[in-house]
C-alpha cells in the first residue's frame, strides 16, 4: 500500500506510522510516498530519526549500531536526512531516544537541512529582484495596451500564455522561500517545545 | 584555578567515557554503561549516536581502528580521561563536603 502525506512534526509522523502498524501497516519505504506491507497488528513500533547526509560506511555503522540494539531500519537513504526505524516490541514507549534533549536535536538537524535548501532560492530572489522580479512587463506586444475591440482580445489572449510563463519563475522563486521559510519557523518551535515538555 | 567549561559532565557522557577507558563500539558502549550504572542508564542508540558525534568533536574520544569495518570502534583520549577525572574529583569534593555537613549538624 502506497499513502502520500507530508509531515515536518516528527512526533505526529511517528504516531500516524504506529496507528498504521497498529492496523497491521508495516512501514517499509518512505520517499514521496510512505509504503506500507502487512504485519501482524500491533506487533511493532516505529521511530523517525533525522541525520544529514552520511557517507556510506557512516550509514553503516549508523545502522548497525540501531540494529544491534534492537531497531531495525526500515525506511531511508543516506542522503534522505529522515531514517526509519522499527522495532520488533509491543512495548509502545519503546524510542530510539534515552532523554529529551537528543530527541528534540532532531528538529534541529531538519532545521540546518531547510536552511541550506533555502539559500540557493533566496540568494538567486535577492540577485534578480532589482531587475524587477515581481513586477516584470509581461506582454510584450508591440502596441497592446492601445489596440481596440476585438483585435485587443485577440492579442491579449494570444500573449496570455507567454505571460504566465514569464511570471511562473518568479512565483515559484519566491513561493519556495515563504515555503522554507515557514518550515523553518515550525521546526524551530517544534525544537523549544521538546526541549521543555512541561510547557505543551 | 581556571575551570573546564566541559563540566560538570551530563551523567551519560561521564559513563561513556568511562565505558571508553577500553576501546568499544556503539552496543559495547550500551552494555557496560548499563551493567557500570546498575541498569539505571539504558542509552538508546540514536542518543548514544548524537553523543559519540559530540564526543569525538570535542577531542574527549576518538575513532580507532576496529575489527568489524562496519562498526566504528573508540577509546578515550589523554584530554578525555584528564575531564573525567577532574569530574571525578569535582563529585568527590561535594561527596566530602556532604559528610562533612551533616557530620557537623548530627553534632550540634
Amino acid at each position: 500500500m502506497k499513502t502520500f502525506k507530508m509531515f515536518v512534526d516528527f512526533d505526529k509522523e511517528e504516531a500516524w506510522l504506529n496507528r498504521k502498524a497498529a492496523e497491521g501497516w508495516g512501514l517499509v519505504g518512505a520517499g514521496f510516498l510512505y509504503t506500507f506491507a502487512p504485519i501482524a497488528p500491533g506487533s511493532a513500533v516505529v521511530r523517525v530519526d533525522y541525520r544529514p547526509s552520511m557517507s556510506a560506511g557512516d550509514f553503516d555503522d549508523y545502522r548497525n549500531l540501531f540494529w544491534d540494539a534492537g531497531w531495525r531500519h526500515v525506511a531511508g537513504t543516506r542522503g534522505s536526512g529522515a531514517q526509519y526505524f522499527a522495532s520488533v516490541t509491543r512495548n509502545a514507549d519503546a524510542d530510539i531516544f534515552s532523554d529529551p534533549v537528543s530527541k528534540a536535536q532532531r528538529y534541529r538537524r531538519a532545521m540546518t537541512m531547510t536552511s541550506a535548501l533555502l539559500l540557493p532560492f533566496f540568494v538567486i530572489t535577492i540577485a534578480l529582484w532589482p531587475q524587477g522580479l515581481l513586477s516584470p512587463d509581461l506582454y510584450l506586444t508591440p502596441g497592446l495596451w492601445e489596440m481596440e475591440g476585438w483585435q485587443f482580445v485577440r492579442a491579449f489572449a494570444f500573449e496570455t500564455p507567454f505571460a504566465l510563463l514569464r511570471v511562473a519563475g518568479p512565483i515559484f522563486l519566491v513561493g519556495a522561500c515563504l515555503v522554507f521559510v515557514v518550515q523553518i519557523v515550525y521546526q524551530w518551535v517544534l525544537y523549544r517545545r521538546a526541549l521543555s515538555p512541561s510547557r505543551v | 584555578m581556571n575551570r573546564n567549561p566541559q563540566l560538570p559532565l551530563t551523567e551519560t557522557v561521564y559513563y561513556i567515557l568511562l565505558a571508553l577507558i577500553e576501546p568499544a563500539h556503539g552496543y559495547v558502549i550500551m552494555s557496560r554503561v548499563e551493567a557500570m550504572s546498575d541498569g539505571a542508564v539504558r542509552l538508546a542508540p540514536g542518543t548514544l549516536y548524537g553523543a559519540l558525534a559530540n564526543l569525538v568533536k570535542q577531542r574527549l574520544i576518538v575513532r580507532v581502528e576496529s575489527p568489524d569495518p562496519r562498526r566504528k570502534v573508540y577509546v578515550i583520549t589523554q584530554e578525555g580521561y584528564a575531564t573525567l577525572a577532574h569530574d571525578t574529583e569535582r563529585m568527590s569534593h561535594m561527596m566530602r563536603i556532604f559528610d562533612q555537613t551533616r557530620g557537623g549538624a548530627q553534632h550540634s
